[in-house]
């Protein structure tokens, strides 16, 4: 009985480990948008869903698989990310803080009633046939879609990492967030670089929205929620800490299925919402942050 | 030494919100030259540089450069023209190592062909650089972090660099090492506009000095003049 409790804890927190994985995923661009340029994008989880119905549609008018899809929507949110911050939020940059932050809800708002239009306010799903396998081994049960979500973050993660860390570019991006008036002493164009960090993070919310379709329905409202998670992902990881946001998106994940399991799905996100309080009253700086 | 001008500011104005910093501000700089900037803190030194390279944008004025007004332009644009701009305080990317500072220091678009043959140069300069290269900027010593900073500004393939304050919060025997490295500079035949509190150094390491004050420049000359000038002791030293 006992190996049996101890069985399905152990299912649920490494449940809650791959989830974690998830939102670590959503949270990455919002954080990565942040720490270079000390801009809050609340838009981000609309942009995340953005890529969900970009693949959505791809999947329901051409029958391509989601994942597959990322090879035009990767490129789509590329363009899409650098063209809202070169020609849209570049131009509210000094004038003061709200404005860029009205640009971005202005684009939430633009987002949630293209969605509504597009693909109606019901709940759709990126419905695969994978979608809903699952994996077993030694009594663990684990839906494959957790695993992809999981694996998937680790890839862009460790590849954002080395592309900051390594290339010219990355460093450059690196440097202003940093120092943004000794990366302008050096040549660095902060206008063009913010361009680029604020498309690699439209990058990373195109991986996250297929994911996120795989794994939970959606509806145009989902954004909120995604930027809720997100926001509770940079709150506990720290803000622009890249290994704070995973090891944030893992202790919101083992929250949530934690909670679960002790009282059930109804109370599982009052547990993530109430260890987000309770990190912002010990360490309003995130428990990896600086 | 060629009596070509490099660079002049005529008559510029700067303000911070309602507060005015700069108030007609004149000053040449020409080829070759090592000119001082001198004065009290506050007196508008750093802001006269930061309107050069960029930083901020004078009300009133022109800034000429070979030639070209460059008051106003962004600082990325003013770097890749020739001006380095080393900023007090040394603003380095602390978390990043010696060797990535000073890469990005060859970020404007005409210092990059030329990255490796500048990095040999500043290695040649700062061996310790060297030996440090895999280190994290912030490990320095201050010392080290002032000839890293010179290294930085030295990468953009500079014709004029501007030096603040260099000297701040320094142990004696390391500013000298770093106003050796300033001669070493100029032997390179690059031109320097150095800001400086210390008159005494600015004298002794200058060709010419302008002595500023509240936001004006209240005298200027080569430093032989300046030296036996009464006027200077009266102005700064008080006596």
């Amino acid at each position: 009985m006992a190996s049996e409790v101890l069985l399905d804890l152990a299912n649920t927190v490494l449940m809650g480990i791959l989830l974690g994985g998830l939102y670590a995923l959503i949270a990455l661009g919002l954080s990565l948008v942040f720490g270079v340029m000390k801009m809050i994008n609340v838009a981000h989880g609309d942009l995340v869903l953005f890529g969900t119905y970009f693949a959505y549609g791809v999947m329901t008018c051409l029958g391509i698989d989601p994942v597959i899809s990322l090879i035009a929507g990767v490129p789509l949110m590329f363009f899409l990310g650098f063209a809202i911050q070169r020609y849209l939020m570049s131009r509210a940059f000094g004038r003061s803080m709200e404005a860029p932050l009205l640009i971005a809800f202005g684009i939430s708002l633009m987002l949630q009633n293209l969605q509504q239009i597009l693909w109606t306010p019901m709940s759709k799903g990126l419905t695969t046939s994978y979608a809903l396998d699952s994996f077993e081994a030694g009594g663990i049960h684990l839906p494959l879609a957790y695993l992809l979500d999981f694996a998937a973050a680790a890839v862009v993660m460790l590849l954002l990492g080395q592309f900051l860390s390594r290339t010219y570019l990355g460093k450059a991006i690196t440097g202003a967030a940093q120092d943004r008036t000794a990366a302008q002493l050096m040549g660095i164009n902060t206008q063009r670089v913010y361009a680029f960090a604020f498309a690699i993070s439209m990058v990373t919310a195109a991986f996250a929205g297929v994911f996120l379709g795989l794994t939970f329905p959606f509806t145009p409202q989902s954004g909120i929620s995604f930027l809720i998670i997100a926001f509770g992902v940079v709150i506990v990881g720290g803000l622009g800490s890249m290994v704070g946001t995973f090891l944030g998106g893992m202790l919101l994940g083992v929250a949530q299925t934690l909670g679960g399991y002790f009282l059930g799905s109804t109370s599982q996100m009052l547990v993530v919402y109430f260890l987000v309080l309770v990190v912002l009253a010990v360490r309003p700086q995130g428990l990896f942050g600086r | 030494m060629s009596e070509e001008t490099l660079l002049t500011v005529d008559s510029i104005d700067v303000f911070y919100g309602g507060f005015q910093a700069l108030r007609e501000v004149s000053l040449e700089v020409r080829t070759g030259e090592i000119v001082a900037l001198v004065g009290a803190n506050g007196a508008g030194k750093s802001t006269l540089l930061n309107a050069v390279s960029g930083l901020i944008q004078p009300a009133k004025g022109t800034i000429r450069y070979r030639g070209e007004d460059i008051a106003g332009k962004d600082p990325s644009r003013v770097v890749s023209l020739g001006i380095s701009h080393v900023p007090q305080g040394r603003r380095l990317f602390p978390d990043m190592s010696v060797l990535d500072n000073l890469t990005l220091g060859s970020y404007n678009r005409n210092a990059r062909p030329r990255m490796a043959e500048s990095l040999r140069t500043v290695y040649d300069l700062f061996p310790l650089l060297e030996r440090r290269k895999e280190q994290p900027a912030k490990t320095l010593s201050g010392g080290e972090q002032q000839m890293l900073a010179l290294g930085r500004g030295l990468m953009s393939n500079p014709r004029l660099m501007l030096l603040d304050e260099m000297s701040l919060g320094l142990a004696p025997i390391i500013i000298g090492k770093v106003y050796r490295a300033l001669r070493e500079i100029r032997r390179r035949g690059i031109t320097v506009l150095f800001v400086e509190q210390s008159v005494r150094r600015s004298l002794q390491e200058a060709d010419r000095a302008y002595i500023i004050e509240a936001g004006r420049v209240v005298l200027e000359g080569k430093v032989g003049d300046l030296r036996e000038e009464g006027e200077i002791k009266k102005a700064y030293f008080g006596i």
